[in-house]
């Protein structure tokens, strides 16, 4: 079963990092803009075309959220990084980070390849690593530079994409009410979304969007009804403030929104302005659209490459710091 | 068009995906008509799922060639619509 209930621990920042480069739709499709900004809900998004990499983004992401804190070094005791875009196939991003910020020779470093439901698979391990530490605080670092594996020729998939991470810090409070979760595979669906070899040897992305609709219609609603039904203390999903889906795009979260009869001020878009940005999309969308977030009950559903499915619904604290800034910024 | 089950779903293509009244027929390879696209194909198998609760695969798509391969497909599926 893949239900798990965690005390004690709380998102306490989010800082999100955007990349640089504007890249409008209508500059991609031209006329055609109008319809799939209508279909899909996308009009900008933003890329990296700098040469810059991952672990720049994760740098960047990561030194921003550990300014805040008094001694990173010593508290700081799980760095986790999930990506399916790494710079390098190895040596993983986690042990270079940790050395480049500065954290413990202690810190309990881990890469993960996943995708769009790795926000929640992340925040889960985050949780559950702390409890069995001493370490009153992880570090999640979570995002992907998609459109490297998307030629502007690609009309399809590349006014979907944008390139984005974020960085969030998991940390131990003892008065937190208990985080749900809820992960699942559903394998069966793993060539929806998979990378191939392109004739100059390069990966490229392919997606069947069809089927990626169709798992996401079966399985990403029940996935949260089926959290509900599991915990009786979660209470009824109508009670929860917020609701933030994977951007995959419009059709599917409208679909999901139906299927749960969820109401429109509780949905929190930012697919129009940022994209699908992939494993970055929940904390990104939490950021630049949530007013008065603190404090408030929260539904995540991240979903996507896999097929693979993390439903969690936890309460934020009431002092979240939650910034989003470009990477030249 | 007369109420029978298959126009009722011609009817329900046409207003999803903004043909004009009659535009489309049974019969007529939906692949060459004016409206479809990747993106109206997916809005229209999304408007399918959360009408009738049946999903078709992108291969189950790509086996039909007719408006009414479509409908069949997903009569088969759902035992009539």
């Amino acid at each position: 079963m893949g239900f798990s209930k965690i005390s004690g621990y709380s998102v306490e920042q989010i800082i999100g990092v955007l990349a640089p480069k504007l890249e409008s739709n209508e500059m991609l499709l031209g006329k055609d803009a109008a319809l799939f900004f209508e279909r899909t809900g996308i009009r900008n998004r933003w890329v990296e075309d700098g040469g810059k990499t991952i672990f720049d983004y994760f740098l960047k992401a990561a030194s921003c959220s550990l300014e805040k804190l008094t001694a990173p070094s010593q508290e700081i005791a799980v760095l986790i990084c999930i990506t399916q875009t790494p710079d390098i196939p190895f040596p993983n991003l986690s042990n270079r980070l940790q050395h480049a910020l500065g954290l413990s020779n202690s810190t309990i470093c881990l890469d993960i390849n996943l995708g769009c439901s790795g926000y929640v698979y992340g925040l889960h391990l985050c949780m559950k690593l702390l409890s069995s530490t001493a370490g009153k605080k992880a570090l999640l670092l979570t995002g992907d530079l998609s459109t490297a594996f998307i030629p502007t020729s690609n009309t399809n998939l590349r006014p979907l994409f944008s390139d984005a991470v974020a960085a969030t810090i998991v940390s131990q409070c003892e008065e937190s009410p208990s985080s749900f979760f809820n992960l699942l595979s559903y394998g069966a669906g793993a060539n929806a979304i998979h990378a191939v070899k392109g004739l100059d040897q390069q990966f490229v992305m392919e997606m069947q969007g069809l089927d990626v609709f169709n798992f996401s219609f079966q399985y990403v609603a029940k996935s949260i009804t089926n959290l509900f039904g599991q915990y009786s203390e979660l209470g009824n999903k109508d009670d929860i403030d917020f609701f933030v889906f994977h951007q995959a795009n419009k059709l599917i979260i409208e679909s999901i929104k139906k299927q749960l009869k969820i109401v429109d001020d509780k949905l929190l878009y930012s697919i129009g302005d940022y994209g699908n940005t992939a494993v970055a999309s929940i904390p990104i969308t939490l950021i630049s659209q949530a007013k008065n977030i603190s404090g408030k009950s929260v539904v995540f559903s991240g979903f996507g490459v896999g097929f693979s499915v993390g439903t969690c619904a936890l309460r934020l604290p009431n002092n979240l710091r939650l910034e989003l800034l470009h990477y030249d910024d | 068009m007369s109420e029978t089950p298959i126009n009722s779903f011609l009817v329900f293509v046409e207003k999803e995906l903004g043909f004009d009244e009659s535009e489309i027929s049974a019969n007529q390879q939906f692949r060459s008509s004016r409206m479809w696209s990747s993106i109206n194909a997916l809005f229209l198998m999304t408007r399918i799922a959360e009408e009738w609760g049946v999903v078709l695969s992108a291969s189950e798509l790509a086996s039909c060639t007719t408006f009414e391969d479509i409908y069949l497909m997903i009569s088969a599926k759902k035992d009539g619509i």
